[in-house]
């Protein structure tokens, strides 16, 4: 019972000491963080006897007597958690040495029960509860910021090498605490906690499936490390090739490359072929377009006679051309109708090409033969049927069935 | 045959399809089968589809090498070779200027405001840039950096090197044709066995 009150004692000793030291770390904090940036205390910006405080209360150390005041690792450490600084964040899981401790309070537990001194089991069991969280805390942690520095991509520091070497550290770091968790022997915890069913729980069952999970975690942020590691070491190659590469063509401006196009296997990479144009043009060899395409016949510029007089500000050229089209127009539209006047009169067949050519009309063959359709196609429907209209084919392509038509034959039925 | 359409259409007309420029088509061309039909119906027109080794990047090649596609490839090969200095080059200072290292894969994104402050506030990287910018290729004759920039920017988004993705942006992503470019290096490299040293060291930044 003495043991305890003393422990008791202690702790509120070591409760009033620890909020007097963190409220000091509180007080300073911009002073702190000031040498937390730059690595060295300003000593001018505190009284001596601050000084001294923050000496004793072991945040700020001298590490000789040359050296300015700098803040302790812990301290340091402490910082860099809180403010997730990646840089200076560390790794500190130390499995063994919480396993030991784990150890001798289970002996300091045991011991207590057997000598019935319940409040002593009580604040074992407490303590051992604690250490265990503080351990399995500690790895979770550990294993959080590795995950954290591969989200960030390994942003904080920013060029290749460096990324590189931190992925190493990072390797090395998760390397490290995997065997940390190895150290875990469960059966000897088994036997440790002799058939007590509370420390069972808390040593084998609990502690079993928490360490399961620290440890996949572990094995998927290992996998994706390394992954990350194969992107930047392509990178890296790729980095240097180019500048390499540069180096090379600036030293030799006249280097003559092979004739790599004419090797008897072409890399594809040089095999690159030439663009084809799949143009279109109008085709009349379909009966369902005839209808949208003489629409679209109809509506191209109209006749000179509904011709307005051009505006007096404009772009003379413009409009003379387009006068030009249609007369032109104008011109084949008339030896078109000619053409039919012509054709009514006879009793024959009449082909549409060889009325061209007697009638030496200057017209370009299917353009000619283009109007015919679109006068045909212009005809009443009534006249349709005293007309036999055929238009003679020719297959040019076997593959996608293009036809061109090579002239038009017309006969009055009647 | 008839989805396919449009892309055949692209790839007649020489493009070359990935996945930034073209994501569908680009995930059509994935599939084998959907190739083995498109190199069907090109077997007539003389040509089939070809690939670099990361699939990045797909365009086409002719089927079989007579004298009129050795003839078109020469030419090609001629200006890939002409252009190559100025384009590496222009991978090298945008390295250097952005300080950050990936930026010569598909789906890298540049900056240009960040890449302009950047040259702007280094005066040994803005007289290699101007140089640059009046390069054949790229063909700036303005002695304004600002127009020097836009004009290199317009001449790779042109080229389809880059690529942006909202008109008003200053975001560029970097296409696959810079993945087949670095693949005709590493090609150029092995074949001519080019005594370029692993260890080359990189010129100055400053």
């Amino acid at each position: 019972m003495v043991a305890n009150k003393s422990t008791t004692k202690n702790q509120s000793l070591l409760h009033a000491q620890g909020v007097k030291r963190l409220n000091l770390i509180g007080k300073y904090s911009t002073q702190l963080m000031d040498a937390y940036i730059k690595g060295f205390f300003d000593e001018d910006s505190v009284s001596v006897g601050i000084l001294n405080n923050l000496v004793d209360a072991r945040i700020l150390y001298r590490p000789d007597a040359t050296q300015g005041l700098k803040l302790r690792p812990d301290v340091n450490k402490l910082i860099a958690n809180l403010t997730e600084d990646e840089r200076k964040r560390q790794i500190n899981a130390d499995v063994s040495s919480p396993l030991y401790e784990i150890n001798t309070l289970v002996e300091h537990y045991t011991d207590a029960q057997r000598k019935d001194n319940y409040i002593g089991v009580d604040y074992y069991f407490y303590s051992l509860t604690e250490k265990v969280h503080d351990m399995t805390e500690q790895l979770s942690n550990d294993i959080e910021f590795l995950w954290n520095k591969l989200h960030a991509d390994f942003g904080f520091v920013n060029n290749l090498s460096d990324k590189i070497r931190e992925n190493e550290l990072a390797q090395k770091q998760s390397q490290h605490l995997l065997n940390g968790l190895k150290i875990i022997d469960f059966n000897y915890l088994f036997e440790l906690t002799q058939n007590n069913s509370k420390l069972r729980k808390l040593l084998v069952v609990d502690l079993q499936k928490k360490i399961s999970e620290l440890h996949s975690s572990l094995l998927e942020v290992q996998e994706r490390l390394l992954n990350l590691m194969l992107v930047f070491r392509k990178q890296q190659k790729r980095l240097l090739l180019i500048n390499n590469m540069v180096a090379f063509l600036k030293q030799n401006p006249n280097f003559e490359f092979r004739d790599y196009p004419n090797r008897s296997n072409v890399p594809d990479i040089f095999n690159k072929a030439a663009s084809i144009n799949a143009s279109a043009n109008i085709a009349l060899d379909r009966l369902s377009d005839q209808s949208v395409l003489s629409e679209i016949v109809r509506s191209l510029p109209a006749s000179v006679e509904n011709h307005v007089e051009p505006l007096e500000v404009g772009n003379d050229f413009e409009t003379t051309e387009i006068i030009s089209v249609s007369v032109e127009y104008e011109k084949l539209k008339k030896d078109v109708t000619k053409f039919f006047e012509y054709f009514i009169e006879q009793n024959v067949i009449v082909s549409a090409l060889v009325y061209l050519q007697n009638n030496k009309l200057d017209w370009d063959a299917e353009l000619w033969l283009f109007q015919v359709i679109a006068e045909y196609e212009g005809l009443a429907q009534n006249f349709h049927q005293d007309i036999k209209f055929e238009k003679k084919k020719k297959i040019v392509s076997a593959f996608n069935q293009l036809e061109i038509i090579q002239d038009i034959h017309l006969i009055i039925v009647v | 045959m008839l989805e396919h359409g449009p892309l055949l259409t692209e790839l007649l007309a020489g493009k070359s399809i990935c996945k930034i420029t073209d994501e569908e088509n680009h995930r059509r061309l994935q599939n084998e089968t959907i190739r083995e039909d498109i190199n069907k119906y090109l077997r007539p027109l003389n040509r089939r589809i070809a690939t670099i080794k990361n699939e990045s990047v797909y365009f086409l090649a002719y089927q079989e090498l007579n004298a009129e596609a050795r003839n078109h490839l020469a030419k090609e090969f001629d200006q890939t070779i002409k252009f190559l200095l100025p384009l590496l080059e222009w991978m090298q200072l945008t390295q250097e200027a952005l300080g950050d290292d990936s930026v010569f894969s598909i789906e890298d994104i540049i900056d240009l405001y960040k890449y302009a402050r950047s040259i702007e506030s280094n005066q040994a990287l803005q007289k290699r840039f101007s140089k640059l910018a009046s390069n054949r290729f790229f063909n700036s004759s303005s002695s304004d950096l600002q127009n020097q920039l836009k004009q290199v920017f317009k001449k790779l988004e042109d080229n389809n090197y880059l690529h942006k993705l909202h008109k008003d942006q200053q975001y560029y992503i970097i296409t696959g044709k810079i993945e087949y470019l670095i693949e005709i290096i590493e090609f150029i490299k092995e074949e001519e066995s080019l005594q370029i040293e692993e260890t080359a060291q990189q010129e100055p930044m400053f």
